[in-house]
C-alpha cells in the first residue's frame, strides 16, 4: 500500500524521540511533589516547596534546628553580636564557606541579595520583610516614587533618557549604601542595623529570602561575550551591556531581571547541593556541592524531585517504589489510607509505647515493628503544619452592593462561630482527623508562646448573642428577625471549586448554621481567580480561608488584622487591635511581648471574632518509616533535604 | 498540488492572525490578575503596579500590539527586539518562557500523539474490516461493541484502569513519567482508543459500501483470493474517509490531552493549556492557541496532499 513510507516514517520518528530522551540513572533520593517548582531565586520565592529547595541550595547567616526550631550559626561561624539596644546585629562570616564555582561567600554577597529584595524593580513577594531594617523602607519608597517620576518626565533624546535612568540607578546604589542599615565591614563581617528592635529578627535571618546570591552569576557578567561568574575576572562591575540578565529599562528607569541564571550550569550556590538537571514539570536534580564547607552534615549524594500533577498517580507510584518521599498527599481516599494506619498503630499501641519510652523516635519505633498486616498501613503521615483553615466574615460595614452588614456587629459574628461543631467537621466531613483550633496560631508551633482559649462550641450561648444584638425568631417561623420585623439577609457563603474539601465543609457549615441559628445560607462556588476578586472587592458575607506562617512569630498571623493589611480579605478595622499590635511591637522583653500578643490574640478570637478559626492544616506525606529518614515533624515543616536519607535494611521492602 | 500548498501556506499568517486576536480579546476578559498566585501572600501594591507595567498588562492595546510584534517576529524584523517568534515569558511560571515550555513540551506530546494515531489506526481498521465483511455476524456485533467501549468510556477511567492493572497488579510497567518506551505504551493505548473507535466505524461503514460494488465482484469473479479482495481492492476505497478523519484526529492527539498527560505524568503542553486558562497566563494561553492553530492548518494540508496523492480521482476535481 502507498500508506506504508508515511507509515514508516512516523515509527522512526517515535522511535528517534524516544531515543534521544535521556533518563539518569536513579538518584539516591526521590521526591515528588505536586507541582513545579517555581523559582529557585530566594528573594522571589513564597511557596513552601520553594523553600524546600532554598534549604538545599543556599545556606543563610544562620539556620534553624529543624526538629526545634532553635537557631544555629550557618554560613556566620557563630550567632551574631547584638547590641544592648537590640538593633544592631554583627555576624562574622566562616572562612571556609565557598560559592560553587570556588568563589569565597562574602558579606556583600549578602547586602547585595538583600538589597534586590529591597528594591521594587525585583518584585519580592517578602520586601515588607526586609522594612525592619533601618533605611529600607524609604528606600523601596524612594525609588518607586523616583522611577514613577522618571518614566512622567519628558526628554530632549533617547540619550538624556537612557543617561537619566543610569543616574537614578547609581543613585539608588549610593542611597543604599549610605542609609539602609546593612553595612559591610570587612569580607567577613556584616552589621546589620535595624529600624526598632525585632524579637524575631534571627528567626527571619533563618528565612530563605535572607539568603545571599552571587551576584555575577545573578546578573550574568559577561567578559568577551561570554557568560563568566567568576568574580576574579572582574575588577568592577560591568557595564549592563556586559550583564546578559539585567537591564535597565530607560523607559521605566526600573531594572529589569531574567530568570534566565536560574538554570544547570549557571546557577551559582553555597548550600550542600548544587543544580544538576531542571526539566520543566518533569523533574530537577541535585548533586552534592564539591565546594560546600561540612560535607559530613549531607545524607545523600544525589536528589531527584519530580513532579506528578495527579494525586493519585502520585500515590500508585509511590506503592510502586518509584519514589522514597510524596510530599504532599492529597488522593481523594487519604482519609481511608490515614484510617489504616491508625489501625495499624492501634494493633502494635502498647510495643510503640514501649519502644518510644526507651528513647526511639515514632519512625524508628515503626519501623522495628512488623509489616502491616490486611487493611492496614504505616507508610502515610500526617503532620499538623504552620497553617490555619477558617471561614471569613466580612467585617466591613456595609457588603459590595451597598446594603448593611449584619456581621459588622461582633456579637453575630460571635454567634456564628460559637455554633460550629468544628469536631464534626474533622471527623465526618474530612475525616482526617485534624486539630480543631479556636483560636487563629496553630497551638504549639511558637516557642514560649500560650496560645489563648478563644470560644468554644456553645450554641446555647451563640443564640444569647443573637438575641442581644436584636436577631431572634419573632414570628416563630423558625427563621430570625430584628426589632423591625426584616429577616436576617440571605448569607451568601463563598467558597472556591477545585477541591471537594471545601465544598463539603461548606455545606456542613450551611446546614449547622441554618440548624442553630434560624438563618439562610446560599452556597456561591467560585473559581480561585473568581474568588479572589471577590474577596477583594468585599463581594461576600462569609467566605472560606486559610493562612501559612512565615516566621517564628504570633505577628505572621496577627498582623492579618491590621488595618489596611495588604491580605487583610476580611477588611476588618479596629483601632483597639492595632493599637495592641504596635505596643507589642515597641516591647522590649520578649516575655512581655508575647504577653501582649497573646492578648491581642485573646481579644481577636474571644470578643472580635473576624473569622471562625475551624482547624489546624494538616500536611501529609507518605514515605517508609524507619527507612527514609531525617524528615521533620515540626508544624513549621521546614524540610532540609540534605538532612533526608535512605537506610536500606533487610525485610523492610514490604509496605 | 503546488499550487494548493502554497495557497495554505499563505493563508496560515492570516488564520494566525484571527485567532490571535479572537483568543487574546476573550482571554483578557478573564477576571483576575494574572501576575498573582494561586495561595500566598500577595506583594505590596507597588510591586504589583511595577510588574503589569512591565508586562504591559496595564492596557489590552498595549499588550496586543507588543506582544503581536514580538511573536510574529515583525519587532526582530525592525530590530525592536532580539529574538523572533518570541511568545514572551510564561506569566505564572517567570522562570521559564513560552517558547520554552512548548519547546520541552510539544515533542512530548507530539511522540505520544503519532504513537496514538498507529495504534489506533492498527486497533481502528482490524477491527473496522472484520466487522464490516460480514455485517450482522457475531464478529461485527463484537467489533461495534469494542467501539461503543472506546468512544463512551471517558480517558481517566480507562488510563486508571489501566494503570492499576498493568503497574500495581501485574507490575509490567512504570507508573509515569517520560524517557523510554515502557512510559509511553500505556498513555498511547489510552489516548488512541477513542481514535481507534471512530476509525473502526468510519472503516466498517466504508467495508460495508466496497464489498457490494461491482469491482469487488469483478475481482472475486476473477479468481482473487477473500483476503486479496479485502485488503487490497475493498480497504483502499474504504480508507479514503478514515483518512480524511485522521487530520484532525492527529492535531488532536499531538496537541495533547489534559487528561491522559494528568493521569500518567506525562510532560506535554495539554496541560498547560487548560492550567493556563485557569491562571489567566496571557501568554501561554497565546502561544499553546497559536501553535495548535498552526498545527491545526499544516495537519490538514499534509492530509489533502496524501489524499490526492493515494486517490488521482481528487486531482481532476
Amino acid at each position: 500500500m502507498k500508506l506504508t513510507l508515511p507509515l514508516l516514517v512516523l515509527l522512526s520518528l517515535v522511535a528517534i524521540s524516544i531515543a534521544l530522551d535521556d533518563t539518569p540513572p536513579r538518584a539516591d533520593l526521590v521526591i515528588a511533589n505536586r507541582s513545579d517548582i517555581f523559582t529557585l531565586d530566594p528573594q522571589r520565592m513564597s511557596y513552601l516547596k520553594d523553600f524546600n529547595m532554598a534549604y538545599a541550595l543556599y545556606e543563610g547567616l544562620v539556620r534553624w534546628n529543624n526538629d526545634d526550631f532553635t537557631i544555629q550559626p550557618a554560613a556566620a561561624d557563630s550567632l551574631p553580636r547584638v547590641s544592648t539596644d537590640g538593633r544592631t546585629y554583627t555576624f562574622h562570616l566562616r572562612g571556609d564557606a565557598r560559592w560553587s564555582n570556588g568563589d569565597p561567600v562574602l558579606a556583600s554577597d549578602f547586602a547585595y541579595a538583600w538589597m534586590r529584595a529591597m528594591l521594587p524593580d525585583t518584585a519580592a513577594d517578602y520586601s515588607s520583610l526586609f522594612f525592619m531594617i533601618e533605611g529600607a523602607r524609604d528606600l523601596f519608597d524612594w525609588r518607586a516614587q523616583a522611577t514613577r517620576a522618571h518614566a512622567m518626565r519628558v526628554f530632549e533624546s533617547p540619550e538624556e533618557r537612557d543617561a537619566a535612568a543610569q543616574a537614578l540607578w547609581r543613585q539608588t546604589l549610593d542611597r543604599f549604601d549610605s542609609t539602609v542599615g546593612v553595612s559591610v565591614v570587612d569580607d567577613r563581617t556584616l552589621r546589620i542595623t535595624l529600624d526598632r528592635p525585632v524579637a524575631y529578627a534571627l528567626d527571619l535571618f533563618c528565612f530563605p529570602v535572607f539568603y545571599p546570591v552571587h551576584q555575577p552569576a545573578v546578573e550574568g557578567w559577561m567578559t568577551d561575550g561570554r557568560l563568566d561568574a567568576r568574580r576574579a575576572m572582574y575588577d568592577e562591575p560591568p557595564p549592563f551591556g556586559d550583564r546578559r540578565f539585567v537591564s535597565l529599562n530607560p523607559a521605566t528607569a526600573r531594572l529589569e531581571q531574567k530568570h534566565d541564571w536560574q538554570r544547570p550550569g549557571r546557577i551559582v550556590c553555597n548550600g550542600p547541593y548544587v543544580l544538576d538537571a531542571w526539566r520543566y514539570k518533569r523533574d530537577l536534580r541535585l548533586v552534592r556541592n564539591e565546594h560546600f564547607h561540612s560535607p559530613d552534615i549531607v545524607a545523600s549524594d544525589s536528589v531527584v524531585v519530580l513532579t506528578i500533577e495527579d494525586t493519585n498517580t502520585a500515590v500508585l507510584a509511590f506503592e510502586s517504589g518509584g519514589i522514597d518521599w510524596l510530599t504532599d498527599v492529597n488522593a481523594e481516599y487519604q482519609a481511608d489510607m490515614l484510617a489504616q494506619r491508625r489501625a495499624y498503630e492501634a494493633r502494635y499501641a502498647s510495643e510503640l509505647e514501649r519502644l518510644q519510652a526507651g528513647g526511639a523516635t515514632l519512625d524508628e519505633a515503626i519501623g522495628q515493628l512488623p509489616p502491616p498486616g490486611d487493611g492496614e498501613r504505616r507508610n502515610i503521615h500526617a503532620f499538623p503544619s504552620f497553617g490555619t483553615d477558617f471561614y471569613s466574615f466580612n467585617c466591613r460595614p456595609t457588603l459590595g452592593d451597598g446594603r448593611v452588614n449584619p456581621f459588622a456587629t461582633p456579637a453575630v459574628r460571635r454567634a456564628f462561630a460559637q455554633s460550629v461543631d468544628k469536631r464534626a467537621i474533622v471527623e465526618q466531613i474530612t475525616r482526617l482527623g485534624e486539630p480543631v483550633i479556636d483560636s487563629f496560631i496553630p497551638i504549639g508551633s511558637i516557642p514560649g508562646y500560650d496560645s489563648p482559649e478563644g470560644l468554644p462550641f456553645d450554641i446555647a450561648q451563640a443564640r444569647g448573642e443573637l438575641r442581644q444584638a436584636g436577631w431572634e425568631d419573632r414570628d416563630a417561623d423558625g427563621l430570625i428577625e430584628n426589632e423591625a420585623g426584616e429577616p436576617f439577609p440571605v448569607i451568601d457563603l463563598l467558597y472556591t471549586t477545585g477541591s471537594p474539601r471545601y465544598k463539603w465543609i461548606s455545606l456542613e457549615l450551611k446546614s449547622q448554621w441554618e440548624r442553630a441559628l434560624g438563618v439562610r445560607i446560599e452556597l456561591r462556588a467560585k473559581e480561585t481567580k473568581f474568588y479572589k476578586e471577590d474577596l477583594k472587592e468585599g463581594k461576600f458575607m462569609i467566605a472560606r480561608g486559610r493562612w501559612y506562617g512565615d516566621y517564628g512569630d504570633p505577628t505572621t498571623f496577627l498582623d492579618l488584622f491590621r488595618t489596611g493589611n495588604g491580605n487583610n480579605d476580611r477588611g476588618y478595622s479596629n483601632p483597639a487591635v492595632d493599637a495592641m499590635l504596635d505596643r507589642a511591637e515597641s516591647e522590649l522583653d520578649s516575655g512581655r511581648r508575647l504577653e501582649a500578643l497573646q492578648a491581642c490574640e485573646q481579644y481577636l478570637f474571644e470578643v472580635e471574632l473576624p473569622l471562625v478559626p475551624v482547624c489546624q492544616l494538616l500536611q501529609i506525606y507518605m514515605y517508609e518509616p524507619g527507612e527514609v529518614t531525617g524528615i521533620s515533624g515540626h508544624p513549621r515543616l521546614a524540610q532540609y533535604l540534605w538532612r533526608i536519607g535512605r537506610v536500606e535494611h533487610a525485610g523492610s521492602s514490604a509496605r | 498540488m503546488r499550487r494548493l500548498i502554497l495557497r495554505r501556506l499563505l493563508q496560515l499568517p492570516l488564520i494566525l492572525f484571527v485567532v490571535y486576536t479572537i483568543t487574546f480579546t476573550l482571554a483578557w476578559l478573564i477576571p483576575g490578575n494574572p501576575m498573582e498566585k494561586p495561595e500566598g501572600r500577595r506583594p505590596l501594591p507597588e510591586i504589583m503596579q511595577a510588574m503589569l507595567e512591565q508586562y504591559h498588562l496595564d492596557s489590552y492595546w498595549g499588550f496586543y500590539v507588543d506582544y503581536l510584534g514580538k511573536a510574529s517576529g515583525v519587532s526582530w524584523a525592525i530590530g525592536a527586539h532580539d529574538q523572533p517568534f518570541d511568545l514572551g515569558p510564561s506569566l505564572q511560571h517567570e522562570n521559564r518562557s513560552v517558547n520554552e515550555i512548548l519547546a520541552a513540551g510539544l515533542p512530548v506530546s507530539m511522540t505520544l500523539g503519532f504513537s496514538a494515531v498507529l495504534i489506533a489506526l492498527l486497533i481502528g481498521l482490524v477491527t473496522g474490516v472484520i466487522g464490516g465483511v460480514k455485517p450482522g455476524s457475531f464478529s461485527d456485533a463484537a467489533s461495534l461493541l469494542v467501539a461503543m467501549i472506546g468512544i463512551s468510556l471517558p480517558s481517566f477511567v480507562i488510563g486508571t484502569v489501566l494503570l492499576v492493572v498493568f503497574t500495581v497488579w501485574l507490575k509490567w510497567l512504570p507508573v509515569g513519567g517520560w524517557g523510554s518506551l515502557a512510559t509511553l505504551i500505556l498513555p498511547a493505548i489510552t489516548l488512541a482508543l477513542p481514535i481507534a473507535a471512530y476509525i473502526a466505524r468510519l472503516t466498517r461503514f466504508g467495508m460495508i459500501e466496497q464489498m457490494q460494488a461491482d469491482y469487488v465482484r469483478t475481482a472475486r469473479a476473477k479468481g482473487l483470493s477473500e483476503r486479496q479482495v479485502i485488503w487490497k481492492h475493498a480497504l483502499k476505497n474504504a480508507f479514503l474517509p478514515v483518512l480524511s478523519y485522521l487530520g484532525p484526529a492527529a492535531a488532536m492527539a499531538m496537541t495533547g490531552s489534559f487528561v491522559v498527560e494528568k493521569v500518567f505524568a506525562v510532560p506535554g503542553v495539554g496541560t498547560h493549556f487548560v492550567e493556563a486558562v485557569l491562571s489567566k497566563d496571557l501568554t501561554l494561553i497565546m502561544g499553546v492557541t497559536l501553535s495548535y492553530a498552526a498545527m491545526l492548518v499544516l495537519f490538514n494540508l499534509v492530509v489533502d496532499v496524501l489524499y490526492r496523492w493515494i486517490d488521482p480521482r481528487i486531482q481532476q476535481a
